[in-house]
């Protein structure tokens, strides 16, 4: 072949291996394509300790941990937005915490569900009050025999040490705009009056909890009265009572999430959304020293700090 | 320019058709212009690929990528040039330069495999990969052949060698830092 076939031939080789890659790198970018290899995932959101409000995680010098409606509605949200993502399952292990928190919180999983996102509820040791509030969205709850749940209810909590005070010569003394304004302070004893503020408040929130449980479990409102005068239950007396749907432990509920996403029970692809924890954080704060270490060590059970370090010591 | 980047085409057909005599003509003439043409444009291919694939493809990307091409391709040349001498060899490194350009040819298929593998069997595609290795590898040895005039085994030693100290390097220094945490502990 002489020597401008050679070229030809080649040059038109070239261009067309530049054309073609860059076809198929675009082609692999496009929806269809996209949606047809993407893998079909559950996202696995914990709820672990006590339900607060905020950001980041509570700072605690105990090294026990909670969680925030923060870090809930973050984690909501990326499920509902991940396309690969078919199916939900809220792992719960704990004893509730703040409405406001759980209400907020709640209003995030609500919107994952409207966008066709089944919600597979695992319940642990524990999830009562608050947690039950969150439970009560799942699709399908499971829980242990001996699971602690319920306590469908409110309080608010006060103290009065006016005793404690005036034993230590201590009083206040307040200019106050309102005769309310003061309404739980430790250093008086409540009104009959501001007694009936707070129980109105205890009583809207109650109500507010109860029809969550009413219209999420399908059941009427005087049957869920019944249940909610704030007594705990375990997991089989919650199912005989229409709270709970199923026994099972944390792989039964994994199990029946694969099954909605047509994946192999015994090996269902998984997500978590936990953030890298930073040593900013730490340093400013946001973040107690015992979940710093677990996320260093990419713990993601609740593991007492003694037996994580002597278990990191061992491997080493 | 233009008479380069013809004669690059051309010399790129030759290589895949028939790679013996035109590797040894490269490399004997010394042809490095046409040589980075063809580099350049295998890393062009590359560059394509990614920004077609990743929308976060910027600027930088295109900087990191042609950057750390250029100097993994620097590395190369100069670790060979070494080595090759060092096993007895006599050649130039504006020689081997230039065949390990060409030498380079068939990464272009693995690339354009790689832009498939959304298609394509992902076994089929590392196949691909492993016999462009394969074939880049043996360009390569007679790029050494060529220029150094090295006999088949020493070429591919000569190749080998880097990559096999640094590895070695590698688990010395394991070795060293895990004899020295043992230390530590004795006497406990």
């Amino acid at each position: 072949m002489d020597r401008v076939k050679k070229m030809r031939v080649a040059a038109i080789v070239t261009v067309l291996l530049f054309a073609l890659v860059a076809a198929a790198g675009f082609a692999s970018r496009s929806p269809v394509v996209m949606s047809f290899h993407q893998e079909r995932r559950v996202a696995v959101i914990r709820v672990t300790g006590p339900i607060v409000g905020g950001n980041s995680d509570p700072v605690s010098l105990g090294g026990s941990s909670g969680t925030t409606s923060g870090e809930l509605m973050r984690q909501f949200r990326k499920a509902r937005k991940d396309d690969s993502v078919k199916a939900v399952l809220l792992r719960i292990d704990s004893p509730g915490g703040s409405a406001a928190a759980t209400q907020e919180a709640a209003q995030e999983l609500q919107r994952l569900k409207d966008a066709g996102k089944p919600v597979i509820v695992s319940m642990g040791d524990t999830a009562a009050s608050g947690a039950y509030w969150l439970a009560a969205y799942g699709d399908k709850v499971f829980a242990n025999p001996s699971t602690i749940t319920g306590s469908i209810g409110v309080y608010i909590s006060y103290y009065d040490l006016q005793g404690l005070s005036q034993k230590l010569g201590v009083s206040e003394e307040k200019i106050k705009s309102g005769a309310h304004k003061d309404i739980f302070s430790p250093f008086r004893p409540m009104t009959p009056e501001e007694r009936q503020i707070t129980q109105t408040m205890v009583n809207d929130m109650y109500n507010q909890f109860v029809a969550v449980v009413a219209k999420e479990r399908h059941m009427e409102e005087p049957a869920v009265r019944a249940l909610a005068d704030g007594r705990v239950f375990t997991g089989e007396q919650a199912q005989k009572a229409g709270l709970v749907d199923a026994m099972g432990n944390y792989y039964d509920a994994l199990a029946y999430a694969g099954k909605l996403i047509d994946a192999d029970p015994d090996k269902v692809p998984t997500v978590a959304y936990t953030e890298p924890v930073s040593w900013q954080q730490l340093l400013k704060g946001d973040l107690s020293v015992f979940r710093f270490i677990q996320s260093a060590y990419g713990a993601e059970n609740n593991i007492p700090l003694p037996l994580l370090l002597m278990k990191r010591g061992w491997q080493h | 320019m233009k008479q380069h980047i013809e004669d690059a085409l051309v010399l790129a057909y030759g290589v895949v058709t028939e790679p013996q005599k035109n590797i040894a003509a490269i490399t004997e003439k010394q042809q490095l212009c046409e040589g980075l043409i063809i580099w350049a444009g295998t890393i062009l291919l590359s560059v394509i690929s990614v920004f077609s694939q990743w929308e976060k493809a910027s600027m930088l990307t295109l900087i990191a990528l042609y950057g750390g091409a250029a100097l993994f391709f620097l590395f190369r040349i100069l670790f060979l040039h070494g080595t090759s001498r060092m096993l007895g060899g006599e050649g130039s490194l504006k020689g081997i330069a230039s065949g390990l350009c060409f030498a380079d040819i068939p990464a272009n298929l693995a690339t354009l495999a790689e832009s498939f593998v959304f298609i394509l069997p992902a076994q089929l595609v590392y196949l691909i990969s492993f016999a462009v290795m394969i074939w880049s590898f043996a360009l390569a040895v007679m790029a050494v052949r060529s220029n150094y005039g090295l006999s088949t085994g020493r070429c591919i030693a000569a190749i080998i060698l880097p990559a096999v100290l640094f590895i070695g390097v590698i688990v010395i220094l394991f070795v060293y830092v895990a004899v020295s945490i043992a230390s530590v502990f004795e006497g406990f």
